[in-house]
């Protein structure tokens, strides 16, 4: 019995301080919310147009967090935080403390573009090129782009063909289980196999080959001269100069400035560049202000990098888009709107790529391009389409197709929601203020801690003492748990949290409160103060352990049924409930029995804060 | 002994079942001004509830009339604005127009010679307080059923009607403070009610279930009658109660004191005013409401009780001043202590006491 005791005392204090101390080491500690350190919050409310209920609303929540999340990613804000709350969307922006910005960030559109596709550049070819001469060729590469073929196969980026579908008019669909760029093009008479051939060559793979008879070898930096080319001659060049350096890969599509880079590389060098890996890359942000991009995409497991021209119409042209099954693959149907703004850009765009003119569209393919992120890039079949009769298909599954609809169709976010001045919320928490708080509610913890220890002590002594080691002991563990899961679950302390444990230190002495109070009591009915110890922490653990389970379910329902801030601090109320509980059962129960043990102890029971005249006056009980 | 010395040894002799007429008539008042208050006054709901735009900057000595000439140019002669602590803050019924939130921003910026981004600005749609409050109401509605049904289950029905009459009425006089007040109702002066009636829950189980614990051996004399019954208890647990609300009191006007003295730390002040209001009221009401309710219901929805009251009654004389007498007259917690633990009394287990001797006036 004592040995059992002395166990779980060892064991809880080990792993408290166990605990604390890999905490600490490992750098965890609760993130602050924004009411702490400052920063934005917008909180986004759908608009009741959608007509989901259920679990298809909490997946469009889901997945319109995550388009945020993405979005806000790119844009570099620091820690961002968003999280789907009941039915809404909560934003936080930790450092932006302007609200204008932070509602510039979560946007109510997202930017949905359609840009002609210059040349394509994947993520395969660039393995080819970094393992060059050491013939390991990479198995997503398709082994005969290596040998530097222009047979219209190898331009395909991917077996696979992914990163491309098809443009259609409707009913005309041809579905090409294939799907790669080269295989497209031969649907239309036009493209012969040597117009592919010339026009593919200039694909990445070709370029890309690692025995590069590329006209300018000098110049662009092959393979073997990677390391050099960083400090090479063209990152030096001056605008003139990139003028001055004439056609350098004449079988580039392209070969105009590129003008969203720092350093003014003809547009060739860059796509070199991005092929050797050094991630020369338009920044997503910056997709709106520059002409030339070069944006990637994932497909599959693959990266993609696509080298794209102006953009020839944006989201607004859009009507709708719904998927659909069409005879053996799912597809996706875009409506434009009519007029000017709508079809008409449209088949502007679609003239140009399915003539693949030079100028503007050499590779027949037009990217879909949302929030910096190239999405899809089919070719065009079509000249000219009807606005409801077009057909995007390119071996989809259904979900590829449900999630192209919905970016077509709202632009970014599978919901709609309300502005959120009006149907929402919009916070902007000043740093200062936001420390001033948590400094506020550090220090008054503190005193509370301070004050209510005195008085435990004066009023119970060692017990009193060992209440509060208990605390400690409770209050390490809490801390662990809950610097764990922000780092995992990105739970953020709020002032609620943090006022809701100054108050939980006065409630969890509760249950020692209550065992000190019956131990007393059973001393007075004349037991010794060994027996009593024995003897009330069952019965006292019980009413504590009923009182905090009701605690428990109360904080259960306010978890599963509110959102914000009150959610936080039922969190930690539970935690506080169960550790309480654990605290009381394995570190209170043995430091009490132990102290009870020493016959010092026995001797003197103000020790334990109970009247030495109390025990005579029980053993007068008796006698009466 | 002094009553200190009584209370330390756990020795008290309160008589509560006295005292319930009189608490009544102090609760019933408090209850009467708290609904009042809230009829008329209303609550003075914050921009969460309400919608609208809010700011706050360090005052560094502006005045609101200052601050009140510094908006007019921008149409917001009439937001409403207050200085405390040195902190300016300004609310209006801005909605949508984010143009001008960020003017008024502007503005404070220049008026105060506060940065910019120190200004805090909160904009909260119109519509959104309305979903807070019925989130906030439906999960109270389940809460008080949860607890209704856990408490019936584990303790009886009769309990866990008053134990709900208790919280209730902390909540409403809670509430009515803030209404009588006009205190700013804020999303963490719900967490503080939501912590009173944990609190207040919590304290009211902890009594009912020595009540409990007590009847269980008790039922075997059917002698002690149950306001004598539950005034043992309440004796028995009065210092836990008395610790325990000391305790978590303590750590509250510390938050309430240095949230008063460190500027900016409003929330904790608002949260401190409730949950010292709240603590003590959870504290009192299982005494002087949780426990009356049971004991009124027992005594008439459990004839045992009701069959023990009547010959006690009885036994007095039956007449009107007997039945009063008997009401408000209850055994000695001496007695009752005596009757029901002998001096081996297992406290611990339960278990059927032993020695018992017969009260005085039974």
């Amino acid at each position: 019995m004592k040995s059992k005791g002395l166990s779980s005392l060892v064991s809880i204090v080990v792993i408290a301080v166990g605990l604390l101390a890999a905490t600490i080491a490992a750098g965890n500690k609760p993130l602050l919310g924004l009411d702490l350190k400052g920063g934005a919050e917008v909180v986004l409310e759908p608009v009741d147009d959608s007509g989901l209920s259920g679990s298809d609303l909490d997946d469009a929540l889901d997945q319109a967090a995550e388009i945020i999340r993405n979005r806000v990613d790119g844009l570099g804000v620091a820690e961002p935080d968003i999280t789907v709350q009941g039915q809404r969307i909560v934003v936080q922006l930790p450092g932006i403390d302007d609200q204008e910005r932070a509602l510039e960030i979560v946007g109510q559109t997202a930017e949905l573009r359609f840009r002609p596709v210059l040349d394509v550049i994947s993520e395969g070819s660039i393995e080819a090129l970094a393992s060059a001469g050491e013939s390991t060729d990479g198995g997503s590469t398709d082994g005969g782009s290596t040998d530097g073929g222009s047979t219209d196969g190898e331009a395909t980026p991917e077996p696979d063909g992914t990163p491309t579908a098809e443009v259609t008019p409707d009913g005309e669909a041809t579905p090409e289980p294939e799907g790669t760029p080269a295989a497209e093009t031969t649907t239309e008479p036009e493209a012969t196999p040597e117009d592919g051939a010339t026009r593919q060559a200039t694909t990445p793979d070709a370029e890309a080959t690692p025995d590069a008879e590329t006209p300018a070898a000098d110049e662009t930096p092959s393979a073997e001269e990677t390391p050099a080319a960083e400090e090479t001659p063209p990152a030096e060049a001056t605008p003139e100069d990139a003028n001055l350096l004439g056609p350098v890969g004449d079988d580039s599509p392209y070969d105009g400035p590129f003008d969203c880079n720092p350093n003014p590389l003809r547009t060739d060098e860059m796509v070199s560049r991005v092929e050797l890996g050094e991630g020369i890359v338009t920044a997503p942000a910056d997709d709106a202000a520059c002409d030339i991009v070069i944006l990637t995409g994932q497909f599959g497991d693959e990266t993609f990098h696509w080298l794209l021209g102006p953009t020839l119409l944006t989201g607004s042209s859009l009507d709708g888009a719904t998927s659909s099954f069409q005879s053996i693959e799912y597809v996706v149907r875009p409506t434009f709107k009519g007029g000017a703004e709508g079809i008409d850009k449209f088949n502007e765009a679609a003239t140009a790529c399915y003539n693949q003119s030079t100028d503007i569209c050499p590779s027949g393919q037009l990217a879909i391009v949302l929030d910096g992120t190239v999405v899809s890039a089919p070719n065009v079949n079509a000249p000219v389409f009807d606005r409801d009769q077009i057909t995007i298909s390119g071996s989809f599954d259904q979900q590829e197709a449900d999630d192209l609809a919905v970016v077509l169709r709202y632009g970014a976010l599978p919901l709609r929601f309300k502005d959120p001045a009006e149907g929402g919320f919009v916070r902007v928490v000043s740093a200062t203020l936001g420390k001033d708080s948590l400094r506020a509610g550090i220090i008054a913890g503190l005193i509370g801690f301070a004050i209510v220890a005195l008085y435990m002590i004066a009023y119970y002594r060692l017990l009193g003492l060992a209440a509060i080691l208990s605390l400690l002991v409770s209050g390490s563990l809490l801390y662990t748990i809950v610097s764990f899961l922000s780092e995992t679950r990105g739970l953020a302390l709020t002032l609620a949290g943090v006022t809701g444990l100054v108050v939980s230190v006065g409630t969890s002495l509760d249950t020692n409160v209550v065992y000190f109070e019956h131990l007393k009591e059973t001393v007075a009915n004349g037991r010794t103060l060994r027996s009593s110890v024995d003897r009330s922490f069952p019965v006292a653990f019980r009413t504590i352990f009923w009182a905090n389970l009701a605690s428990l379910i109360g904080a259960a329902i306010l978890y599963f049924l509110t959102a914000g801030s009150v959610r936080g601090f039922a969190l930690m109320l539970g935690l506080a409930s169960i550790l309480d509980l654990v605290a009381t059962y394995f570190f209170l129960r043995p430091v009490v029995r132990l102290i009870a043990q020493r016959s010092s102890v026995v001797e003197r029971p103000g020790l334990f804060g109970i009247p030495a005249d109390l025990v005579t006056s029980g053993q007068e009980v008796t006698a009466r | 002994m002094s009553g200190f010395s009584n209370a330390y040894r756990n020795n008290t002799n309160v008589n509560f079942p006295r005292m319930w007429p009189r608490a009544a008539l102090v609760i019933g008042a408090l209850l009467l001004i708290s609904v009042v208050a809230l009829l008329v006054r209303g609550l003075n709901l914050g921009i969460e509830f309400e919608g609208g735009a809010a700011w706050e900057v360090d005052a560094h000595g502006v005045s609101t009339a200052e601050a009140r000439d510094a908006l007019r140019p921008l149409g917001l002669a009439d937001a409403r604005i207050q200085t405390g602590d040195d902190i300016l803050r300004v609310r209006a019924e801005l909605d949508q127009s984010d143009q001008k939130v960020d003017e008024v921003s502007q503005a404070l910026s220049d008026l105060t010679g506060t940065p910019l981004d120190e200004v805090n600005q909160t904009v909260v749609g119109a519509s959104w307080g309305d979903e807070i409050t019925k989130k906030a109401v439906r999960a109270l509605i389940v809460f008080f059923i949860v607890i209704a049904i856990y408490i019936t289950l584990k303790l009886e029905w009769a309990m866990a009607v008053a134990a709900l009459f208790a919280v209730a009425n902390d909540i409403v006089v809670t509430v009515g403070i803030y209404a009588l007040f006009q205190f700013e109702v804020t999303s963490a002066t719900v967490i503080a009610f939501l912590t009173i009636m944990g609190y207040s829950l919590y304290d009211t189980i902890v009594v009912f279930d020595k009540v409990k614990d007590n009847e269980g051996r008790l039922a075997a004399t059917g002698k002690l009658s149950y306001p004598g019954l539950m005034n043992m208890s309440l004796n028995q647990v009065l210092m836990r109660g008395v610790n325990t609300t000391v305790t978590s009191i303590l750590p509250v006007l510390s938050l309430l004191l240095v949230g008063s003295l460190i500027l900016g730390a409003v929330t904790l002040q608002e949260f401190g005013i409730a949950l010292l209001i709240g603590l003590l009221s959870g504290a009192l009401s299982s005494f002087f409401i949780a426990a009356p309710v049971t004991v009124w219901l027992k005594e008439r929805f459990d004839s045992r009780y009701a069959e023990a009251r009547e010959r006690a009654v009885a036994r007095a004389g039956g007449t009107k001043e007997a039945r009063e007498a008997v009401r408000s007259q209850v055994s000695s917690v001496e007695d009752a202590k005596a009757q029901l633990q002998g001096p081996d009394a297992d406290f611990g287990t339960g278990g059927a006491p032993r020695g018992r001797k017969q009260g005085k006036r039974r």
